[in-house]
């Protein structure tokens, strides 16, 4: 049937007497959003979240077609068969923009029990389509079927708008708290953007619709107005891709977008009528296309910079591994020469092989010692790329640090007395009960005292144990060289070398302090070093937890 | 692609592609749907709605029918212009209503033609309109 009152469309959809707002809201809308869409679906036809931006832009350009055939078409068959995917068109739009924020925010497909609800939510629109639930009639006088929409169009879908809005603010709110600082501006963006989107494009129908009925408005043209969410929200979907490589759009896609912009405003030629009009939009062009070239050669060298760093960073992470297991392999093999040569010193200082001859003696004896420096070298090193690598696992057992204490000061205390140090060891407890790795937890605090007798030329050594505020403190205190503020700076990094300490201890691998920090660390606890600046002493103190 | 990864592709777009055949076929096909429109009316013998036509600044008379689509298309074509059996109930009309202008069927912002009618004709109460079904 035709409606007998009204025009055939120029073009399939152009009246010259509907208002202008119509072609401004839907062709920019439409436009924008296969642009997007579809730009997107071609930089990752992989990725699910790629994949459900298409979807969303998909099910909203039907539902601005069948609207615009709703406006300008005059068969009432035509009309009908497009007026009854409107309820459909939103309900993908709702559920596609719950399942968008999902997988968003999650990074992940949404479970089978989350998508059984959504095709819950989605099978009566789909059903009920073509049915009287959803549309009955046609009214040729005034050309629509407003008075024919049954509860699927009039009450199910704008229901799902709203339903869509709370299920994302929800989402929204929950992942902000949790959300890390760097990904919570991304989630902002999106969330605003896709809450615009809905609110404006259910709302405004609905309340387009609702004023009019009551003769609040004398028409719905207000629904009009809500078509341009959909182009907010796809500005918020371009700064996502292009401030933070969201969607994985490669450069072109990005300069396509701009130019997308451009190719619309230039669009608008085509409806624009009077003068003054005409030279406003040539204005918009001009300013446009200027500002748009600018932008492209910003971005340009913003991406290509940002694509030249990601690529530096995965060829150091790749460099990085390889030198660890270069490490690992070199390490592995020398220590075994070195523990070889120093196993074959000791036995024969031992006299396994008949008495050394007494010259002979101080050189077995300087090999000996300098096989067993190399190893406990090559053991710093092996240590440091495991904990790097995270390889090592630390046991959970319950020790008595002071007992370990008395032990590692009894090993180290010849070392001191050779150099004529003061080395005291001072505790008010009996016990110190701790749970963790002992023998992690030896190395660790051997290092230290070890350092503090290695950097202390003439002087003192204190160290001390103590329970304080609920936590074990372990402190040693010396009168050596000291730590400027440059060195103390880079003290526990790897190969953190002080440079008053290379002065005294030319051997150092620099790993040590490293090694000892990440063993504290992985014990919950905590260290740190003071010192009022070089030859005036230092203190290191660990902390940990009872 | 198994059902269990992609379920919402296996049920809704089958479903899609369902809703789209059936709805063709209602709407574009059978044309199994009412259509309202405004019938002729003669003010003289019927009550009418009072309508007023913009373009020629001249008021017009007519009745409200309610009809199946696919009667119309076979008494009339697309185009119930000058179609006289579009504004009457005919018996193979499957369903069919033509509303006169009353208190009881006018509504707000609607207007109605009143006339006198004859004291010999069968229906003295005329000048209210009358809601007539399956009229011959």
């Amino acid at each position: 049937m035709i409606c007998p009152l009204y025009p055939e469309p120029l073009f399939f959809f152009y009246v010259p007497d509907l208002p202008g707002l119509l072609y401004y809201s839907y062709v920019p809308a439409i436009i924008i959003a296969l642009l997007v869409g579809v730009s997107v679906l071609i930089s990752g036809r992989k990725s699910l979240l790629n994949q459900l931006l298409f979807g969303i832009c998909i099910s909203f350009l039907v539902w601005t077609a069948c609207t615009l055939i709703d406006w300008t078409n005059i068969h009432s068959d035509v009309l009908l068969f497009a007026w009854s995917f409107l309820g459909p068109a939103a309900g993908f739009i709702s559920i596609f923009s719950i399942y968008f924020t999902y997988v968003f925010l999650e990074k992940k497909d949404v479970g089978i029990k989350v998508k059984a609800v959504f095709i819950a939510l989605l099978l009566p629109l789909l059903i009920l389509a073509p049915s009287e639930f959803t549309l009955s009639g046609f009214n040729l006088a005034s050309c629509d079927a407003f008075g024919f929409e049954g509860p699927m169009n009039t009450a199910y879908f704008p229901l799902l708008g709203v339903l869509a809005m709370l299920w994302i603010l929800v989402l929204l709110v929950r992942h902000y708290r949790r959300a890390e600082r760097g990904f919570r501006s991304q989630l902002v963006l999106m969330g605003t953007g896709i809450e615009l989107f809905l609110f404006s494009f259910f709302v405004t129908e609905f309340l387009g619709q609702y004023l009019a009925t009551i003769g609040f408005l004398p028409d719905s043209q207000l629904e009009l107005y809500g078509y341009f969410g959909m182009i907010v929200f796809m500005v918020y979907i371009s700064i996502l891709i292009v401030r933070f490589k969201a969607f994985h759009m490669s450069l072109i896609a990005s300069q396509a977008l701009v130019i997308a912009l451009l190719v619309l405003i230039a669009s608008q030629f085509a409806f624009v009528r009077g003068t003054t009009n005409i030279i406003l939009n040539s204005i918009a062009l001009l300013l446009t296309a200027t500002i748009g070239l600018v932008l492209i050669r910003g971005v340009l060298i913003e991406i290509k910079q940002r694509e030249h760093i990601e690529l530096l960073a995965k060829d150091l992470e790749k460099s990085n591994k390889q030198q660890i297991i270069l490490i690992h392999f070199i390490t592995h093999q020398i220590k075994g020469y070195v523990t070889k040569s120093r196993n074959i010193f000791s036995m024969i200082m031992e006299g396994d092989y008949g008495k050394v001859p007494e010259a002979m003696t101080p050189l077995v004896q300087e090999g000996f010692n300098s096989d067993t420096k190399g190893v406990n070298t090559i053991q710093e090193i092996l240590n440091a790329a495991n904990i790097k690598s995270g390889k090592v696992t630390y046991a959970q057992a319950p020790y008595d640090l002071k007992e370990l204490t008395e032990e590692i000061i009894r090993d180290l205390k010849p070392a001191a007395d050779t150099k004529g140090l003061d080395f005291t060891f001072e505790t008010a407890g009996d016990t110190f009960m701790v749970t963790g790795d002992r023998p992690q937890m030896q190395n660790a605090l051997r290092n230290l005292i070890d350092n503090s007798i290695k950097y202390t030329p003439s002087g003192s050594v204190k160290v001390t144990l103590a329970k304080e505020n609920g936590k074990l403190h372990f402190m040693i205190q010396d009168t050596g060289v000291g730590i400027t503020a440059e060195d103390m700076a880079h003290l526990f990094t790897e190969g953190g070398h002080g440079k008053e300490s290379q002065k005294v201890n030319v051997e150092s691998t620099g790993f040590g302090l490293y090694i000892v920090k990440n063993i504290i660390e992985a014990h919950k606890g905590k260290v740190w070093a003071e010192s009022e600046g070089a030859g005036k002493g230092s203190k290191f103190i660990v902390e940990l937890p009872t | 692609m198994r059902f269990q990864s992609h379920p919402m592709l296996y049920v809704l777009l089958p479903l899609c592609v369902l809703a789209i055949g059936i709805s063709f076929y209602r709407f574009m096909v059978v044309g199994n749907y009412v259509v309202t429109y405004e019938g002729e009316c003669d003010p003289e013998a019927q009550a009418c709605f009072l309508g007023y036509d913009a373009d020629s600044q001249e008021n017009y008379y007519y009745t409200k029918i309610h009809k199946y689509a696919q009667d119309v298309y076979a008494e009339c074509g697309p185009d119930i212009t000058d179609c006289t059996d579009a504004s009457i109930c005919l018996p193979e009309d499957e369903s069919c209503t033509v509303t006169y202008c009353s208190p009881e069927t006018i509504l707000e912002g609607e207007s109605c033609s009143s006339i006198e009618i004859a004291p010999e004709a069968a229906d003295p109460v005329i000048t209210s309109t009358s809601t007539e079904e399956n009229l011959p």
